[in-house]
């Protein structure tokens, strides 16, 4: 068996395991000796291909008089269909300091369609119910809610970025919302991701006819994987991103990371730079003459006159010495957290490094209380995933994550029959995604320190760019209404129940 | 189990929907192109005023055309304020009058409803986010013609290929019958609308509430259009579209703001007055607050357009 995929639109979510229909047709191959192809209409894209699984939470808060947590109570109740194994109340975990959490996640089966992995899995609404019950508190205390969030929160990097975010202007201006028909408000979330990392990962390099060749089983899954790689050679061999090829998609190729928990970036520009020192090396020793003393492209001279090699570098460890003492996050969870991490690393060979890829944001909205449409006019995305390997594609990605989760906050559900379960939003005028007009400029704020153990310094940033959005664009909201959205997508319909003073909206 | 319209044949002008809904399996009879010359494209003057335009002409076209927009402002807002670029230079005039509805129970080829000859309403049990407050019919889906609001606004007529000057209100029916969405016979197809002579010194406004800035169906959506003498409301026509199952005049709050100065007290009365007599299911009550915002917005921009001259 041999798997291509060498090009990938768009695989944010629901494309993390083989589904059904792939799996039939695979063996519908194998039985009848004959190509078998897939294609989802989008009616059945939009009604079985896996969705981001919907769950209720119930949230619980006792800050203590100097802002921090005493306690913290979250069950979450999700909604997956016939598929299982949510996890959403358990990340909250792995975020501010408490005396104590109650932390609960129940699946609620039934028979609809089954959820998948989504951009974040269970992030997103996570953040909704906390990032949104910290601003209650701090709302209610008097307290600025990013200092509040600086006092219970002892990760440095997100401590920097709570200061960039107050330090903004949006934020040190706002001030009342007005009485008009339009209001506006300012709202900040945090959010964070674990920084994973694939421990088995291989990248082949090669010297083929004097070009730099790069080959693994990775995918781009239109993030810009193959651009990652590119330039990280680029940089290392002082040559050009154009002048590098790079062959992924394929499984004949060395073994690359699945593209899900943002774990590629950190798993392949190591090994990357292992297989570049190799390739060094190997070059310097096997080569007849050194390029001239001088040269301003020596690696240009060693591998135009190198003869056809190849080898192969993999994952090496983080460095132990680092400001968190090698704790991944998950040892803050405890002794269930480590035993976690521990059969992560010897079931999957995924590892958990220390440090957490950090966000904080900070959104404008500004609500026409007559028709009741929010319209999200500014917004700042602070990121922390370390160096950027590639600059501009971290910005698409940091932007891209905001507004599919800007999405998420204002406009994208499933809609059902309650009877028959029939999904109905299944074509793009009943499904909602943003438009271009919905989008505010969005200034992103990359922090660039903090992984300088991992080898290159760059972790993922897909999923963390996505947690906190729809919680900023809520506390947005609530600033500008003095009530609070407690369901997303917050349609005009839920506002209208909101400004109304009822938490539900047409449902 | 596609769960089709009857197999009747439709005509086909622009076919910005059709052509979606035969993808979907919703629409598989015979289709019937339209004759050019039938319902020829192109706006003309009448002798005894008022304009003639052809069904072809497209809805790009209706809302730049300079004798519109002079004539018929509440048109020509409506006619650019609907779908997107790409649809309304393919879309005809004819098309988005007698264009189906947009109900997801309708459009979803797995599922029967009344509107594809079958039996019941089931978004009327089911789903009904985006369903009617004004329930009138036993289908609950919203008509979905943008440009027949601002026609019933003008008192439009319409000639088919059998008839001649059908008022608009009478072409449209009442939304009862099935499998479509006008009261016009299976095989009558619309060739012209036929508008009266201009009102002198309109004012007029469209606007569509919806969760997104553009390209979105309505929520609910308003055509206005008004006179005004020394400050005062001399005429004015207000129809509501995505509340009911034909576009909505609101004759209440029309006889409300008629003779009133045009103050935030008569918008606000007008307002009230507009969702008299609302009967929404449970999950579109919310259209009734939107309508009531749509009132209130459009006859002041009216009242300001005026104000400023």
């Amino acid at each position: 068996m041999r798997v291509l995929a060498e090009h990938v639109g768009g695989g944010f979510g629901s494309k993390g395991a083989l589904g059904m229909e792939t799996i039939a047709a695979v063996e519908l191959a194998k039985a009848s000796c004959a190509p078998v192809r897939v294609a989802y209409s989008r009616h059945e894209e939009l009604s079985v291909a896996g969705y981001r699984p919907a769950v209720e939470l119930k949230l619980a808060l006792l800050p203590s008089r100097d802002g921090g947590i005493r306690a913290l109570s979250l069950t979450a109740y999700s909604d997956a269909g016939v598929a299982a194994n949510n996890t959403v109340a358990g990340l909250a975990r792995l975020i501010y300091t408490a005396q104590a959490k109650e932390l609960v996640d129940y699946d609620v089966l039934n028979d609809l369609p089954p959820g998948s992995p989504f951009r974040g899995p269970g992030g997103p609404p996570m953040a909704f119910a906390l990032e949104q019950g910290i601003d209650e508190a701090a709302q209610r205390l008097g307290i600025d809610p990013l200092a509040m969030r600086k006092r219970m929160d002892n990760n440095p990097a997100r401590a920097r970025l709570y200061d960039w975010a107050m330090g903004l202007d949006v934020w040190k201006t706002r001030g009342a919302p007005g009485e008009g028909r339009y209001r506006r408000g300012v709202g900040a979330a945090a959010g964070y991701w674990l920084y994973l990392w694939q421990a088995d990962t291989k990248a082949e390099l090669a010297v083929k006819d004097g070009r730099l060749v790069a080959r693994l089983a990775v995918q781009d899954i239109g993030t810009g994987t193959r651009t990652v790689i590119a330039e990280t050679l680029a940089r290392e061999f002082g040559l050009d991103a154009s002048d590098i090829e790079v062959q992924l998609g394929d499984s004949r190729l060395p073994l690359g990371p699945g593209s899900g928990g943002s774990r590629v970036t950190a798993s392949i520009v190591p090994a990357l730079l292992d297989a570049s020192n190799k390739l060094k090396a190997r070059v310097q020793a096997a080569a007849r003459q050194a390029p001239a003393p001088g040269s301003n492209a020596p690696w240009r001279e060693w591998l135009a006159a190198s003869l056809d090699l190849s080898v192969t570098g993999g994952r090496p460890e983080d460095d132990k010495r680092n400001i968190y003492g090698n704790a991944s996050l998950l040892h803050e969870a405890g002794i269930v957290g480590r035993i976690f991490g521990w059969m992560l690393r010897r079931s999957q060979k995924m590892s958990v490094g220390a440090g957490a890829p950090s966000s904080v944001q900070v959104v404008e909205v500004e609500v026409d209380t007559w028709l009741a449409r929010v319209r999200v006019l500014r917004a700042w995305s602070g990121i922390s995933v370390g160096k950027l390997a590639s600059a501009p594609l971290a910005r698409n990605q940091a932007a891209g994550a905001f507004i599919q989760s800007l999405g998420h906050a204002l406009y994208e559900a499933r809609e059902f029959d309650p009877r028959t379960g029939h999904v109905l939003s299944v074509n793009l005028d009943d499904y909602r995604v943003p438009g271009i007009a919905d989008m505010p400029p969005i200034e992103v704020h990359f922090d660039e320190s903090g992984f300088d153990h991992v080898p290159g310094g760059s972790v993922g940033i897909g999923e963390v760019a996505a947690v906190p959005t729809p919680a900023a664009v809520a506390n947005a909201i609530r600033d500008a209404l003095g009530v609070r959205p407690q369901e997303i997508p917050i349609r005009p319909d839920r506002l209208l129940a909101l400004m109304k003073g009822s938490a539900h909206g047409a449902r | 189990m596609e769960h089709a319209s009857r197999d009747v044949p439709e005509f086909r002008a622009g076919a910005t929907d059709l052509s979606e809904r035969r993808r979907s399996g919703v629409s598989r009879g015979a289709v019937l192109d339209i004759d050019p010359a039938a319902a020829p494209a192109g706006v003309s003057a009448l002798a005894a005023g008022g304009l003639r335009i052809g069904a072809l002409t497209t809805v790009a076209t209706v809302a730049a055309d300079t004798a519109i927009a002079r004539d018929y402002p509440a048109l020509a807002a409506a006619a650019g304020g609907l779908a997107t670029p790409q649809i309304r230079r393919a879309a005809t005039l004819g098309g988005a009058i007698a264009q189906r509805n947009r109900c997801w129970y309708f459009r979803n080829p797995d599922i029967a409803c009344l509107k594809k000859g079958g039996e019941g309403c089931p978004a009327r049990e089911g789903n009904a986010l985006y369903a009617v407050a004004f329930d009138t019919a036993p289908c609950v889906a919203p008509h979905p013609s943008t440009l027949a609001a601002a026609l019933i606004a003008y008192d439009a007529r319409l000639d088919t290929n059998q008839r001649r000057n059908v008022p608009m209100v009478e072409a449209l029916g009442d939304g009862r019958a099935a499998s479509r969405e006008t009261a016009l016979a299976s095989d009558e197809m619309i060739a012209a609308v036929v508008l009266p002579p201009p009102t002198p010194g309109e004012r007029a406004a469209y606007k569509r509430a919806i969760g997104r800035a553009h390209s979105e169906w309505p929520l609910v959506e308003l055509v206005v259009a008004a006179t005004f003498e020394a400050g005062v409301f001399a005429w004015v026509r207000l129809v509501a579209g995505g509340v009911a199952p034909v576009p909505l005049r609101l004759h209440g709050a029309e006889a409300v703001a008629l003779g009133k100065p045009a103050s935030t007290e008569t918008f606000l009365a007008a307002a009230a007055a507009s969702v008299e007599g609302a009967n929404p299911l449970p999950q579109s009550r919310y259209k009734l607050d939107l309508l009531q915002g749509l009132v209130r917005d459009l006859l002041e921009t009216v009242a300001e357009q005026n104000r400023s001259g």
